[in-house]
């Protein structure tokens, strides 16, 4: 459940709230929403990966629908891919792995925090 | 254990911002370029007008905009009107209008790094920013004029001061850069940028070698000044009723030999156009029609920029320079006007002698002169900085010497040029934009200095004319042909001509006025007007179309801009076919050979005959002077006319001969060798494109993104015509802009289409949309109104912007 929390709030405040900062500042988001949620490394890093990329997925679907993939297909091609499409996976991954990077970075912090009070060795 | 998992995330993960935020090898850096906030994605939505802000009018501003994208302006003063114009050239064209100043000022390394270099220093030893400061400072004593500049200036900035990162053009996304704020000087450098492309035509180096090399006899004999066959703008037998300003003559004149491995880069010859205008014994509506084609580079975006401007003291529409205020070619209530270029030499190299190698003096009339130096700082992206010392005389600037492109320290060659004067083009163009009838057209083009162009017009009244317009320096015969002894007061020039004695027409009794870059006049004109490039074709159609036009319809005219017939083919293959022997031919070759035999000379698209007549004329003319490629210093070739005048009146030159065979052949050998090489190349051709080789596939007519990104541009265009066509669509040159105007008293009717879209945005559907109707031969009809429109299907957006 947690799990599914965390990559539904990265997921919205990645998807609403990107506009009003500077595009890298997903990663504080998602450090911060990796420190709060307690869980391992690896699952905070797949929530954040997760998040983000599904944000920025529907995202540029919708920008590339709404502007009938005129630009996209151009660039594509310039970056030699063969679609637009592998265009927006690799954009997202781009931003997925930021994502990811950010949450597991944000729970070993808080990792050094808690590692005297909770001795569950299934968080660790 | 844990603080280092944690730092070494940490490290791990600003290594992957700091990646993500870098250029790597030729790409943009991935994270800014492709997030969907404000990466390139962003550029590929159409931007909502209701983001279009005008915060510094002076009073209310009504801007609608059509179906085209084209913006018209409805101020209620002149500074409101061109600050307006100036928010929307920046609105759809920002970034090229900054990139082409940027490339003017020998800039483009700070952008696109050290491969722009040479261009960079070429621009500044051609001196156009010096030019463009020189402007700059007359135009300081013309209070109004500046003002108006001041408000493009302002309308320009307010629009570059609105964006932010996700809204920058595409093209800033790509080369990872920022817009400046736009200044005064770089709407002037805008201008200077034009007189590069349009009048600094020479061949006075090459030319200057030619003559060393073949003596005056045989450089003549293969290089005329002009043939009776040309049909001048001003018609001939016109009888000129001033007194000449006298020269000095000089005699024995001897012209300083040097020579260049490669000279600066030249603009392109097949830059040229046409325009005419008809008066109304002609037309079927009996008002007078103009009609202007300027054939230039075809570029995405365009060169060009639609707009109706409209305040109490004027009503005008046509296309304008992104980064310039103003209207260019087009119309107002009463009159319309457009112009071609006027081709005349007004730039001439001084062979400079320094009193010794630290450069400070130069010697001119028996004395010494103290030179200007100038050290220019080069700044280079991702490298440092390089510095050019630039010595300036009285001439103008160095070109040439040791370290730019002279082979040794005696290679110092001053350029004048024309576009070095200051010179106040805006004035013309702001009074050309008001201008109500001849006397007041005349008065606004007395201020046009250059680039020197044919400015036809027409007025509703019923009046039509042709002015050639410019600063021309008074020249003795062959003055500046060649390049020219610095140190001689006799070798500068001594004044330039009065406007008065500018030739002009008005209403000659043929009922219309035309021109297409040929020769101004003939011998009676008492001044020497030379240019190596004056056109020989096309000015000869356009003139025999018009004869033949007694009631000109829209569809006439529309008809003469798209002529597609090809005058050399006509004069030279009937020529090249009797010399070719069908005996030696295969089935493929006489196959060849029967097309062009039946050809009516028509270049349309999807016809066959061209392609295989301009394939072998390329192999004829290439073999034909093979004798030229063995120089190794820059050197031109006869004219394509002059060639034509050779073969048929000489039938026995030692040029026919092919160097590279034993044989010594004749003309008809070489026609006959050609013609099979054509064939082979033909045949090879359809091999690599397994295509046909219809003339539009064969010449791939492409509008090209001026950063040459291949995926930004258009190609494969289906039009016809060529260089020396009408219709002038070559490979990447063309017609840019087709205007016809019909000054109707009661209301003046335009229509207009150039091949791209307002929007400079590659992401924006109307980019290119003008395109196929451009190749095709539509025009849209503009729309041009004395005041906003009320409910009209084509307005798209309407807004009323409060002080």
């Amino acid at each position: 459940m947690n799990f599914i929390i965390r990559i539904l709030l990265i997921g919205l405040l990645s998807y609403y709230f990107g506009y009003l900062f500077p595009w890298w500042t997903v990663v504080i988001f998602t450090t911060i929403i990796g420190f709060i949620f307690i869980d391992n490394l690896i699952s905070q890093f797949i929530s954040g990966f997760l998040g983000v990329l599904l944000a920025w997925v529907s995202l540029l679907l919708q920008i590339d629908i709404e502007g009938q993939s005129i630009l996209s297909n151009k660039i594509a091609n310039i970056f030699s891919l063969d679609t637009n499409i592998s265009l927006i996976i690799i954009s997202s991954i781009i931003g997925g792995l930021l994502g990811g990077i950010g949450c597991a970075f944000g729970q070993s912090i808080r990792k050094i925090f808690i590692e005297e009070k909770k001795q569950d060795p299934y968080l660790d | 254990m844990k603080k280092i998992r944690s730092i070494l995330l940490l490290i791990l993960l600003s290594i992957y911002l700091y990646l993500l935020n870098i250029p790597i090898r030729n790409l943009p850096p991935l994270g800014k370029f492709l997030n969907p906030y404000s990466g390139f994605w962003v550029n590929g939505l159409v931007n909502k007008f209701d983001k279009i802000q005008l915060s510094g009018l002076k009073e209310n501003t009504t801007l609608q905009i059509d179906n085209l994208l084209i913006p018209h302006i409805y101020a209620q003063n002149d500074e409101d009107l061109y600050y307006t114009q100036g928010y929307m050239h920046a609105y759809h064209r920002l970034w090229q209008m900054e990139f082409q100043t940027i490339a003017t000022s020998g800039r483009l390394s700070e952008i696109v790094g050290k491969k722009a270099l040479s261009r960079d220093r070429s621009s500044r030893r051609k001196g156009l920013l010096y030019a463009a400061k020189n402007t700059f400072e007359i135009s300081k004593k013309d209070a109004e004029t500046l003002k108006l500049i001041q408000a493009y200036t302002n309308g320009v900035n307010e629009y570059i001061s609105s964006l932010r990162n996700n809204n920058l053009p595409i093209e800033y996304k790509l080369l990872n850069y920022k817009p400046e704020k736009w200044t005064i000087l770089k709407s002037f450098l805008l201008m200077e940028q034009m007189s590069d492309m349009l009048s600094r035509g020479n061949q006075d180096i090459e030319d200057t070698y030619l003559l060393g090399l073949l003596g005056k006899k045989e450089y003549d004999f293969l290089f005329p000044e002009i043939h009776d066959a040309v049909d001048p703008i001003i018609p001939r037998n016109t009888k000129f009723n001033f007194d000449k300003m006298e020269l000095n003559r000089v005699r024995d004149t001897i012209y300083p030999q040097v020579s260049i491995n490669y000279t600066l880069e030249k603009s392109d010859p097949n830059n040229g156009s046409n325009n005419f205008a008809i008066s109304g014994q002609r037309t079927q509506n009996g008002y007078p029609i103009l009609a202007s084609q300027p054939d230039l580079s075809l570029n995405l975006p365009s060169i060009w920029y639609a707009v109706h401007l409209n305040s109490p003291n004027v009503n005008t529409m046509g296309v304008s320079l992104p980064g310039a205020p103003g209207i260019i070619i087009g119309f107002n209530d009463s009159i319309a006007w457009g112009e071609t270029n006027a081709t005349r030499d007004v730039v001439d190299f001084y062979k400079i002698e320094f009193k010794d190698d630290t450069r400070k003096e130069y010697s001119f009339d028996g004395k010494w002169l103290k030179t200007e130096k100038i050290v220019e700082e080069f700044k280079i992206k991702e490298s440092e900085s390089f510095f050019d010392t630039i010595v300036y005389t009285h001439h103008g600037p160095i070109s040439y010497d040791k370290y730019f492109r002279g082979d040794n320290s005696k290679t110092n060659l001053a350029m004048r040029w024309i576009a070095h004067d200051a010179s106040i083009e805006y004035k013309t163009f702001f009074k050309l934009n008001r201008a109500k009838n001849i006397k007041e057209i005349k008065e606004a083009l007395s201020y046009f200095d250059g680039p020197a162009q044919n400015f036809a017009y027409a007025t509703s009244s019923g009046d039509i004319g042709l002015t050639i317009a410019g600063k021309f320096p008074l020249k003795w015969k062959e003055q500046g042909k060649f390049l020219l002894d610095g140190s001689n007061r006799n070798h500068e020039w001594s004044g330039f001509l009065p406007f008065e004695h500018a030739l002009s027409i008005l209403n000659p009794i043929r009922n219309y006025v035309s021109s297409a870059n040929q020769h101004p006049s003939d011998k009676l004109y008492p001044y020497y007007t030379y240019s190596h490039n004056y056109e020989y074709y096309r000015g000869r159609r356009l003139n025999e179309r018009l004869e033949t036009i007694l009631s000109a319809t829209l569809e006439d005219i529309k008809k003469i801009q798209h002529d597609n017939f090809n005058y050399r083919a006509f004069e030279i293959l009937p020529f090249m076919l009797e010399k070719t022997d069908t005996f030696y031919l295969d089935k493929i070759e006489k196959s060849y050979f029967n097309k062009l035999k039946n050809w009516d000379y028509f270049s349309n698209p999807d016809n066959i005959e061209t392609s295989i007549f301009e394939t072998w004329y390329h192999f004829f003319i290439s073999n034909l002077w093979d004798e030229f490629d063995t120089i190794k210093f820059s050197y031109r070739k006869p004219t394509n006319y002059h060639t034509f005048y050779l073969i048929t009146n000489h039938p026995e030159l030692s040029y026919y001969d092919i160097l590279s065979t034993e044989k010594k052949e004749n003309l008809t050998d070489l026609m006959n060798l050609t013609f099979k090489m054509s064939s082979d190349s033909l045949s090879k051709w359809i091999k690599t494109n397994s295509e046909d080789i219809s003339w539009k596939n064969y010449k791939n007519t492409t509008i090209r993104h001026i950063l040459r990104i291949k995926d930004f541009n258009i190609s494969g265009v289906d039009i016809g015509g060529n260089k020396h066509i009408l219709n002038a669509a070559s490979k990447t040159h063309g017609p840019s802009w087709r205007m016809i105007v019909e000054l109707d008293p009661k209301g003046v009717k335009a229509w207009g289409i150039y091949p791209g879209g307002q929007s400079g945005n590659p992401g924006h559907p109307n980019y290119s949309s003008m395109i196929n109707d451009w190749a095709s031969g539509k025009y849209e009809k503009l729309l041009f109104n004395n005041s906003p429109v009320q409910s009209n299907n084509n307005i798209v957006f309407t807004k009323t912007f409060n002080k």
